[in-house]
């Protein structure tokens, strides 16, 4: 228990949190280039055909990742927000800012690959309904977030704040989201998979297993993506202070061809 | 070989999904390296700056 909180307590410093972040950028981008590899050879080739949706239900494998992505990452946001907003911790706000964009981007390609499931299966690229107005929705909210941070550039501190507060607000829309499908009749299909009460909707191990790889590559790119942005953001921020001058002239005295 | 790729009545929308996930995780994989490099030379710059 002791190096849980000690582990907190280093990351909640911002030297600490870029020295060890730094060692895990690569494995991780390996990781999620590696399984994202292998989730959508498995899913687009050998994967069974379903019975009713033939070929078309192969989106699910990009679809379905980047949708639990985009609450996923909201969910980290908000918390992220509530840590800002209550404890003004700095890697707070920098896990904050850097998760909002990779979210956005997810939200993104979740309404898009679900229009462009929609249209062969609905008969159209868009509906006005519960699912996807909500959804909708959260992409306007993470782009709330980064846009209040980007206009108040006077002081980043409390930029961070005020889309802390942003951030903290939008997550009433996270249960909306998820449980749209069962309180409003909707034309979008309810879930194929779930954490408790398991898989209800896909069968067959066969068409799970890429499912499953491609959630895990999008959480490693995630980690991946916000702790890299997470590091810029600290260096930005704190550019004045000893550590930064220091981390960066330390990485450049290991490569040689550099001179700093 | 290309009847692996073929998806029925399905080829556009599949290819395209699979398409805009790939074109949208390359673009963050671009902008988060370059936004790095970007701050690690300005503050490389300004160290120099400071040095002379």
């Amino acid at each position: 228990m002791n190096r849980i909180i000690k582990f907190y307590h280093e990351m909640g410093s911002p030297p600490s949190f870029y020295r060890i972040t730094s060692h895990w950028l690569t494995p991780l981008l390996v990781l999620a280039l590696g399984l994202t590899l292998y989730g959508l050879i498995d899913g687009l080739f050998f994967a069974p055909e379903d019975y009713q949706q033939g070929d078309s239900y192969r989106i699910i494998f990009v679809h379905v990742p980047a949708a639990w992505m985009s609450m996923f990452i909201y969910a980290i946001v908000g918390v992220a927000g509530i840590m800002t907003f209550v404890w003004r911790m700095k890697v707070a706000e920098a896990v904050m800012m850097a998760s909002a964009p990779i979210g956005a981007l997810f939200t993104a390609v979740t309404l898009l690959t679900g229009m462009l499931w929609g249209k062969p299966m609905w008969g159209t690229y868009w509906d006005w309904d519960a699912r996807m107005t909500s959804e909708l929705i959260l992409l306007f909210l993470y782009i709330g977030v980064m846009g209040i941070y980007a206009a108040y550039d006077e002081d980043p501190r409390k930029a961070a704040r005020l889309a802390a507060l942003v951030a903290i607000i939008g997550l009433v829309n996270l249960p909306i989201i998820r449980y749209s499908v069962y309180w409003w009749t909707s034309i979008h299909q309810g879930s194929s998979v779930s954490l408790m009460g398991g898989s209800n909707g896909i069968q067959d191990w066969d068409m799970l297993r890429p499912l499953l790889v491609m959630a895990l590559a999008t959480k490693f790119y995630f980690l991946y993506s916000m702790l890299s942005r997470a590091q810029s953001y600290l260096l930005k921020t704190e550019q004045h202070k000893q550590w930064v001058s220091k981390a960066i002239d330390g990485q450049a005295r290991h490569k040689p061809g550099v001179s700093s | 070989m290309m009847e692996w790729f073929d998806m029925g009545k399905y080829d556009f929308y599949v290819w395209t999904s699979i398409g805009v996930f790939a074109v949208a995780m390359l673009a963050d994989y671009v902008s988060v390296r370059n936004r790095a490099k970007h701050i690690k030379r300005q503050i490389k710059a300004k160290n120099r700056r400071k040095q002379s």
